[in-house]
């Protein structure tokens, strides 16, 4: 089989997020094709979906432990086997996100870095970055030095190699024409000290560089799709913790990958905790690097079985898709098979007891198959489609048939207006008055729910805090009450993290029935207006609302938090001090350590999530207010011309379309 | 902890008074091998045993620590009243309620030295107080770490919780050596591994646990490290002592091997007149030491150390009886008998020729 043939088989597995990309396209087609004819009212909304259509670029995730073959899964997956270093040390030091045909290229750029800004340095060195203020705030002071003159030390040798630039890079950003291998190394690595030293270039801007997106150009890969890979977790300051968390809350689809080393330890564990505990989300894990087992065959059923057992034991959802591969194999079909070290091969030979080591094609064959990546293609394509691409079909769908409502509907005015002549009780100004003041009642109604809702979940949350204290001080003293006060001891976060999670999610249902209550007024109130003044029904059976925004998940819950960590820190914690002392010290740093979670997600996720509502709100109320001032031209105005024919056809391609 | 209550427990054990007088270390040194689960501890024991006695695999092994004493084949499970049993097989042993199992087993390598195996870190299945309360009982720890993903984060955290005490002796293997993909690469991971562990371990050694002759230079420096120690200073452990003595006094209980008796068990007064002449040794053990190579090095004292192992030298009798089994051992045709598992031969008894440990480890200095 030939190189090109096996190229083909590698996207083989994408066919149905290709599939998808095409139903979008036949509908974007339509809706231009419309547009040429479209009534001058709804034009607004038709850019709006093309816009919408033009931006959808679904992303996926790629999360795991340090040396887990992250940067090599990437290469596999887009065929592109020397694009991300790798190297046997910790190396991807930056968030990566691979945009992949992307439509929104920045102009003449392929690579784009940005680098942390001042304040984020200054404030890092000052506080020891997050794990500094955890150890301050939790009373450790000697942790909090050491973590501070670790970030000094970092910041001193990062100053020292980059002299008179690094002031000048902080907060900048540079970009590329071209993607080449020398610059993506020598801002996305960490780099080797010594080599560095040396002279190389590799990893000369680590540690600044926040984030790097590349564009890459692959005929035969999906049209638009954004694939992003997160440096392995064990960051130490917590640098890019927030930064990861964004990534993820932007990827629904997240894959986790797994050394088949080491499948699925304690830290593992916690990272699928915290993805799920975010959100029912589409997590797949893929246990990478299984060309480095003995027996493959017989250890990926442990290892599955071992995997199943233990997210079970933990009460994790037991549909979480298990791939096994090697995005190393894939790397030799695509490159040069004869280039495989003896140990893959030979595991490929166990997996393949009749293939001939001599065919190359069939020791293609056989390595692309056991590599995983095309099923893995074919399971982040379906779920692409099933998740972000349907709801994204949906929206756009519901837009869609409000401008064939609004359009047959004014249509079907100006043909009324052809037979008789309305007689109008309301002019323009009139209406834009009726108008604005529906539009007033409603934003009224709906500010009040959200100060409702807003209030109601501040205190949940409150009492969540209060009561995790509770449990946690109680358990404490059961604990003192056994030992004494040494020993080990930690409380799990979970718990806290599960309450604020529920009460974030029922602040966000009732954010989306007092949007619905919006907009169902909107239209109430503007149906009325049209049946006192036009003598006009719209149906409101066949009518869609338009969607309400998807939220964006509350990951700040997932945030790292001193009541997490382990170790030393805790031990010496309840080495001093009385019983008394220490259930106070602990009580404290409880309401310190989750105050600023309550305050963040009402901030963060919670306000934005009201604004995004509003603006859902008074872009419908101006739809239907344009709406209703193109029924009143339709009706007032001269009778109109003949409908031209071809928009008939483009109304009727786009209302099929869309159904 | 339990353990620590034991603390004022005389540290001779089960020794006489008499045999204390000597200033000679009380009791055999232990090591205790820990890493994160995969990291390729009981691979490691397999191979310093020559013989796979713990269950391993490729996901993590639900098994307690295991102490592993010399002797012929018993085994016994301490529960979490300190109480213990005897059982059959280590697959009857749970994990819940069981502190640790007590294994001997006849193997050069537990000759000089105890061997204290404990579950991986980081098992999301297993607490690390499981293996963390065996650290009371080390004198030495091996901490094991893939070469594929070394030293992470995480096992820095747990290290750094380990008592000073342990520190000073302690070896960081970096298994899967053969999984580097050329030289360059094995120099990279070691310098980094060198910057970041360096301060926490005296020996740091790149090895391939499926490679002999790592294996034995494994073995080596293990034995360089117990004759350094001089008076072992972890926890004394009754059980474990009490242990072997039992497997002594009822050895055919215990032993399905045609072999009569014991030879690394701190003798009671009551079973010290055991004829010194006994095959206390494995014949392949004394066939081993007896070739030419050994008398040129310091094979003959060795193989004197391993015949008077356990006996009491204060009876000219006794000493007359192993002369005799020094001799006569010597005297042996130079035959060496296949190892029983030819997959691991026992690293202990290779030749002389292997030379010094050589390669990744000398780096350190």
């Amino acid at each position: 089989m030939s190189s090109d043939a096996m190229r083909q088989r590698h996207q083989d597995g994408f066919e149905e997020l290709n599939q998808f990309w095409t139903r979008l396209d036949t509908l974007e087609d339509a809706v231009e094709a419309f547009s040429e004819t479209a009534l001058d009212f709804v034009q607004d909304n038709i850019d709006r979906a093309l816009a919408k259509l033009h931006a959808f670029e679904p992303s996926v995730s790629v999360i795991g432990q340090v040396k887990a073959g992250k940067s090599t899964l990437l290469n596999a997956l887009v065929g592109a086997t020397d694009l991300l270093p790798s190297d046997v040390n910790p190396w991807t030091s930056v968030i990566t996100s691979l945009h992949v045909n992307s439509r929104y290229r920045p102009h003449n750029t392929r690579a784009l870095f940005r680098f942390f800004d001042a304040h984020e340095w200054d404030r890092l060195v000052a506080t020891g970055g997050r794990l500094g203020e955890m150890a301050t705030r939790a009373g450790f002071s000697s942790e909090a030095d050491d973590v501070r003159a670790q970030v000094t030390e970092m910041r001193r040798t990062t100053q020292e190699r980059l002299g008179d630039q690094f002031d000048r890079l902080l907060g900048a950003s540079h970009a590329f024409p071209e993607l080449d291998r020398d610059t993506i190394d020598r801002y996305i690595c960490y780099g080797d000290p010594e080599e560095l030293a040396e002279g190389t270039t590799e990893g000369v801007f680590a540690d600044i560089t926040k984030s790097a997106d590349l564009y890459i150009d692959l005929s035969q890969l999906p049209k638009g799709l954004c694939l992003r890979v997160t440096p392995g977790v064990n960051d130490t300051f917590m640098m890019r913790e927030q930064i990861t968390l964004n990534a993820i809350s932007d990827s629904r689809v997240c894959i986790i990958v797994l050394s088949a080393h080491q499948a699925l330890s304690t830290m593992d564990v916690a990272l699928l905790r915290i993805i799920c505990a975010v959100e029912a989300r589409e997590v797949l894990i893929f246990v990478n690097r299984i060309d480095e087992l003995v027996d493959p065959r017989g250890e990926v059923q442990k290892i599955e079985s071992s995997i199943r057992r233990t997210l079970a034991r933990l009460g994790l959802p037991d549909d979480i898709g298990i791939l096994f591969g090697s995005g190393y194999w894939a790397n030799c079909v695509l490159s040069d098979i004869g280039r495989m070290a003896p140990r893959s091969r030979a595991a490929l030979a166990s997996l393949n007891p009749g293939m001939n080591p001599d065919d190359l094609d069939a020791v293609r064959a056989a390595a692309l198959d056991a590599s995983g990546i095309p099923a893995l293609h074919r399971a982040i394509a379906a779920r692409i489609v099933e998740g972000p691409g349907k709801s994204f079909l949906r929206d756009i769908r519901a837009e869609i048939d409000t401008i064939i409502a609004m359009s047959t509907t004014v249509e079907q005015a100006a043909q009324m207006n052809k037979g008789r002549s309305v007689r109008l009780t309301v002019d323009r100004q009139d209406l834009q008055g009726r108008l604005t003041k529906i539009r007033a009642d409603v934003d009224g109604a709906f500010d009040a729910n959200v100060t409702t809702i807003r209030d109601r979940l501040r205190t949940q949350l409150l009492q969540g805090q209060q009561s995790f204290a509770g449990s946690a001080i109680e358990a404490l003293r059961s604990h003192i009450e056994s030992f004494g006060t040494q020993g080990h001891w930690d409380h799990d976060p979970m718990a806290l993290r599960m309450m604020m999670r529920t009460a974030y999610g029922s602040a966000m249902t009732e954010l989306r029935r007092a949007g619905d209550e919006a907009l169902e007024t909107v239209l109430d109130n503007v149906q009325e207006l049209m049946s006192q003044e036009f003598d006009l029904f719209q149906s409101s059976d066949s009518f869609d609302f338009p969607q309400q925004p998807q939220h964006k998940a509350a990951t700040v819950i997932a945030r790292t938090i001193s009541l997490d960590l382990k170790g030393e820190w805790w031990r010496r914690f309840w080495r001093f001090g009385s019983a008394k002392a220490a259930e106070k010290r602990y009580a404290k740093l409880i309401v310190d350590e989750t105050t600023p979670l309550i305050e963040d997600l009402i901030a963060d996720h919670f306000n934005p999530a009201v604004d995004a509502t509003r603006a859902v709100i008074a872009t419908f109320a101006d739809d239907q207010g344009k709406f209703c001032g193109a029924l009143l031209d339709r009706l007032g105005g001269p009778p109109a011309d003949q409908d031209k024919p071809k928009g008939k056809s483009d109304l009727q391609a786009l209302r099929r379309l869309s159904a | 902890m339990t353990s620590q209550n034991e603390d004022n427990a005389p540290r001779s054990g089960n020794l006489t008074p008499t045999s204390t007088a000597n200033a000679e270390p009380s009791r055999k040194p232990r090591i205790l091998i820990a890493g994160e689960f995969s990291s390729g501890k009981t691979q490691l024991i397999t191979g310093l045993l020559g013989s796979k006695l713990l269950p391993s695999g490729v996901v993590a092994t639900a098994l307690p620590p295991v102490w592993l004493v010399a002797g012929p084949p018993a085994l016994c499970v301490v529960d979490l009243q300190g109480t213990s049993r005897t059982v059959a097989d280590l697959s009857e042993v749970g994990v819940e309620g069981t502190l640790y199992c007590i294994a001997s087993h006849e193997s050069e390598a537990l000759r000089s030295m105890d061997i204290i195996d404990t579950p991986g870190n980081s098992d999301p299945n297993m607490p690390p107080e499981s293996w963390q309360r065996m650290l009371d009982y080390a004198d030495v720890v091996v901490w094991c770490t893939n070469a594929t993903q070394a030293w992470r984060q995480s096992e820095k955290s747990v290290w750094q919780t380990i008592p000073g005490r342990l520190r000073r002796d302690a070896i960081l293997l970096v298994t899967h050596g053969d999984l580097m993909v050329d030289a360059r690469s094995a120099d990279r991971l070691m310098r980094r591994i060198h910057r970041e562990a360096g301060e926490f371990f005296d020996t740091i050694m790149l090895v391939s646990l499926l490679k002999t002759q790592d294996l034995a230079d494994i073995a080596d420096k293990l034995e360089a490290v117990c004759r350094g120690i001089g008076m072992p200073d972890g926890v004394e452990n009754p059980l474990v002592s009490n242990f072997s003595s039992d497997r002594q006094a009822t050895p055919a209980a215990a032993s399905k091997v045609p072999v009569a008796a014991e030879p690394n068990v701190v003798p009671l007064p009551a079973v010290q007149r055991r004829a010194v002449g006994d095959p206390a040794w494995s014949a392949a053990s004394v066939a081993a030491f007896a070739n030419p190579d050994a008398l040129a090095s310091h094979r003959a004292r060795s193989l004197w150390a391993a015949i008077t192992d356990g006996l009491n030298l204060a009876d000219p009798q006794i000493i007359l009886a192993a002369v005799d089994t020094l001799i006569s051992a010597i005297d042996l045709p130079k035959t060496r008998p296949e190892a029983s598992d030819t997959t691991f031969p026992p690293p202990a008894i290779r030749g002389s020729t292997g030379g010094p440990v050589r390669g990744i480890s000398e780096l350190e200095q």
